[in-house]
């Protein structure tokens, strides 16, 4: 029955062909190489044939405690972007859905893709331009009389983290509303007729029919980002702009595997802290499903 | 059922393309295929006498993979006339293959995935995998089986210090010391970190006095009240403590500090951090800051990336630089003449005499421990590759690709030194030094060559005849030359090889104890205050206990007792 099924739908198959042998080949049979965490690797030998070492780089990984800073800091810079970021391109959705005017809307809605597509290197420079002590923002500080002397952002540690979430929320909101912007348009146009018709404002139209509609893809799209908080913050810009200045604050995860594993060929404990990162996502996946089937009976799975 | 056809058409191509991998994203450059030039090989009048035999050679192109971004956009090898030479005695060209980032990843790929390996590989890092797992070959045995003549060019002690456990080595360190050599050396080994004036400046100031530190402050604010908007100008060393020409590594001199980053008392090991000396070094490069002299953008410097250096140089105005003067010229290159900005003895700290002063011997002391050339065992021509590591290790060649040809870029200068001369680069190369950009310079003179350089680059040749800008000193007499001499210490080779690691958990603990000590620095610097100096201070030394300072001093101990037995220093 299935074949029969299957031969009715053989265009649907290729066509989705090439992006499952895709899947297949770079995301799943890579997994069989997470065996090398737990062996000591060697390049002539390969991952088939180096010797086992069981728990080994586990150990030393938490044994080391210049991974603390590292984690603290991937942790509260994803947080950030997940309290700060997460409602605005939601908000942003909302009202690019509110426009009329619907030439305006395109553009709108084009015009803030763009910096999507800004790799994060010309980012970086960019943002070291921008903030440099004769930079333009501290220029305009100046004459608005906000500091007295030019502010060295990318030297001041504390600053740091800000400068990735404003970053990241200008280069991804556009982008991220464009799921939320989908959604709305799914939205029945009589249930705000209906809603006119009993007395509703903008206000508590959109209170009462477009956020419960957008629901499930808000809670959706949240727990695949409570997954990314471990890898969430951005290996570029951590890696263009960390300086002796703000290495403290600017150290990730990512940064730490460049420097302590791949840099120095230590490609098992590599390794460990990526599956020790990836553990740690799933958890905070399953987690938040759970919880949101718990309180709201939507969930991912 | 035609447009199905084209889909399931283009779904196979599309699945093709997603299989077909990807290309290596290194940057491969062929040699050139010039004629060959004869360039002038004459010695100096004291140096060894190895030179090249120019014979029938027979043309080969070899591989090198260069484990570092590509410095000079454009050049390639055979483009110049020493590369051209090289060719011409050597009979090999390179096909220079650059990794795009300083990071590894594409050498380790390399090795991971087993194919695509050059002949020659250069990597400037601590690379055990090319050794223990026999991606790199031996070079005794090229040397017992091609090329004896090998061992007579080999430095002095070289073998004895880079063998590994099976008496063999394995690779070409560019950057050695050989001893022996370097005792013959005309004029003197010559410092390399200190501090350097804006001599423009200077004269037009009316040539006050740059004797002491307080003094150099004084200058610096004259040139800040004068106009000058970075007054005093660190060089990206200030971002690697451990280099002599750290800033301040270079200042702790001045209170008469330990020669070397590493120092021992009694046989222990211990980090010059801890001194007395660094520290008064430390709070007065500190109090420049305070003064408003330096400008802490300096320290935005990222490891790929010093624009923000470059802006600073350029924009800057630098009145003083605690530093390497190279750099500064390198950035400012076509802003001024030559022998702008100039060296100057080193100022005396409050309460110390130029008789207690020792400075750092950069090119006697640095022994280069780790990484090198290696000959990959893949390679299909292990005679031309020995043959050619060989001819870079001849003293002619080390000369030229150190200094170019003499006659051409460079004439031996007896006028203040009448015993052995010195080295003074031509008019024409300092016309075009001051006016050309890399690397149409290199192209033209084939001279500071930073790629050539790093390929075995022997330290006795960088001060044979000493280098170009040092020449450059009309207002020193033969007498401040003497007192030069005297203040040098004597190279601590020993000190150096403790940092010679074996596997790579050392080398992360020494990287660990470092960055800590480079965040440190630059807190210690950008104190606003005494007292938060004070407190960076005392912090930064804690952070590298917490991260294993006492380990790694223990370790370095351990390697010191070791090395002191087997060196002759």
């Amino acid at each position: 029955m299935w074949r029969r099924a299957a031969w009715r739908q053989r265009y649907l198959l290729i066509l989705a062909l090439p992006a499952v042998v895709w899947l297949l080949v770079f995301h799943y049979v890579p997994i069989l190489g997470l065996q090398i965490a737990f062996k000591d690797f060697r390049f002539r030998t390969g991952i088939w044939g180096s010797q086992w070492s069981g728990l080994k780089h586990f150990l030393q990984l938490f044994r080391d405690i210049t991974i603390v800073n590292a984690v603290r800091n991937t942790f509260a810079i994803s947080l950030m972007k997940l309290v700060l970021l997460f409602p605005i391109p939601i908000a942003f959705a909302l009202l690019i859905n509110e426009i009329r005017f619907h030439r305006f809307k395109r553009v709108i809605q084009t015009v803030s893709y763009f910096p999507h597509f800004i790799a994060y290197s010309v980012v970086a420079l960019m943002i070291s331009i921008l903030l440099a002590k004769n930079g333009i923002v501290n220029d305009l500080l100046l004459r608005l009389g906000l500091i007295r002397e030019p502010y060295l952002f990318l030297g001041e540690k504390n600053a740091f983290w800000w400068i990735m979430v404003v970053t990241d929320g200008w280069k991804s909101t556009g982008w991220n509303s464009i799921i939320y912007i989908a959604a709305l348009t799914a939205v029945p146009l009589e249930l705000y007729e209906a809603a006119t018709i009993d007395g509703a404002n903008r206000y508590q139209k959109i209170l009462r029919i477009t956020l419960p509609y957008i629901k499930p893809t808000v809670v959706m799209l949240l727990i695949i980002n409570m997954g990314n908080i471990v890898r969430g913050a951005s290996f570029d810009m951590s890696y263009l702009l960390g300086n002796p200045l703000n290495m403290s604050h600017s150290e990730i995860l990512p940064t730490y595997v460049m420097r302590t594993g791949i840099g120095l060929g230590r490609f098992s404990y590599a390794t460990a802290v990526g599956i020790v990162q990836s553990i740690v996502s799933m958890i905070l996946v399953v987690s938040a499903n759970a919880l949101s089937r718990y309180f709201s009976d939507e969930g991912l799975f | 059922m035609k447009t199905r056809f084209f889909t399931s058409l283009v779904c196979l191509l599309v699945l093709l393309l997603a299989l077909s991998g990807c290309t290596p994203g290194v940057t491969t450059q062929q040699p050139t295929t010039t004629g060959t030039t004869s360039g002038t090989t004459t010695q100096g009048t004291t140096a060894a006498p190895t030179t090249t035999e120019t014979k029938p050679v027979e043309p080969v192109v070899l591989e090198l993979f260069y484990d570092s971004p590509e410095l000079y956009n454009g050049w390639k090898w055979g483009e110049d006339p020493v590369t051209q030479h090289i060719t011409a005695v050597s009979g090999v060209s390179l096909n220079i293959r650059y990794a795009a980032s300083r990071n590894h990843e594409e050498l380790y790929t390399m090795l991971a995935s087993g194919s695509d390996f050059p002949d020659l590989l250069y990597t400037s890092s601590f690379v055990p995998a090319l050794y223990e797992e026999q991606y790199a070959m031996s070079l005794n045995k090229l040397a017992d089986e091609y090329n004896p003549a090998f061992y007579d060019v080999l430095p002095y002690q070289y073998q004895e210090i880079h063998a590994l456990e099976d008496g063999d080595i394995y690779y070409l360190n560019n950057d050695y010391s050989d001893t022996k050599k370097m005792a013959d050396i005309p004029g003197g080994s010559r410092i390399v970190g200190v501090f350097v004036k804006n001599n423009i400046k200077w004269e037009a100031m009316g040539k006050p006095p740059l004797d002491t530190l307080e003094q150099v402050r004084e200058v610096a604010l004259q040139a800040k009240n004068d106009g000058a908007k970075y007054p005093v100008f660190l060089t990206s060393y200030a971002f690697s403590p451990i280099h002599d020409l750290n800033s301040l590594q270079i200042a702790k001199s001045s209170f008469a500090g330990p020669q070397f980053v590493y120092m021992q008392d009694n046989g222990v090991v211990t980090f010059n951090i801890k001194s007395d000396a660094y520290k008064k070094g430390a709070a007065y490069v500190n109090s420049l800051y305070q003064d408003g002299l330096i400008q802490a953008d300096n320290f935005t410097f990222t490891s790929g990336n010093d624009d923000s250096v470059r802006q600073i140089a350029q924009a800057g105005d630098p009145m003083i630089v605690i530093g390497h003067e190279w750099q500064l010229r390198m950035y400012r290159q076509g802003m001024e003449r030559e022998g702008a900005f100039m060296p100057f003895e080193p100022p005396l700290g409050e309460g110390i005499k130029r008789s207690d002063i020792v400075i750092n011997d950069f090119n006697m002391s640095n022994i280069g421990t780790t990484g090198g050339m290696f000959v990959m065992s893949s390679t299909e021509n292990p005679k031309a590759c020995i043959d050619f590591l060989t001819t870079l290790l001849q003293d002619d060649i080390q000369i030229m690709k150190a200094h170019g040809r003499e006659d051409v870029d460079f004439i031996v200068d007896y006028t203040h030194d009448k015993e052995h001369g010195r080295r003074v680069v031509t008019d024409a190369l300092k016309a075009d030094l001051t006016n050309m950009q890399n690397p149409e310079f290199m192209r033209k003179w084939g001279y500071y060559n930073g790629i050539l350089r790093s390929m075995i680059m022997l330290r006795w040749t960088i001060s044979y005849y000493n280098r170009p800008y040092h020449e450059a000193y009309p207002e020193i007499s033969d007498d401040i030359l003497t007192t030069f001499g005297s203040i040098y210490g004597k190279p601590f080779k020993t000190l150096n090889l403790t940092v010679k690691f074996t596997d790579s958990e050392e080398q992360l603990l020494y990287n660990n104890v470092t960055k800590e000590w480079k965040v440190g620095e630059a807190e210690m610097i950008l104190a606003p205050n005494d007292g938060a100096f004070e407190d960076a201070y005392t912090r930064t030394i804690a952070n590298m206990t917490k991260v294993g300072l006492t380990d790694l001093e223990k370790l370095l101990t351990e390697r010191y007792l070791y090395w002191s037995a087997i060196i002759d220093e």
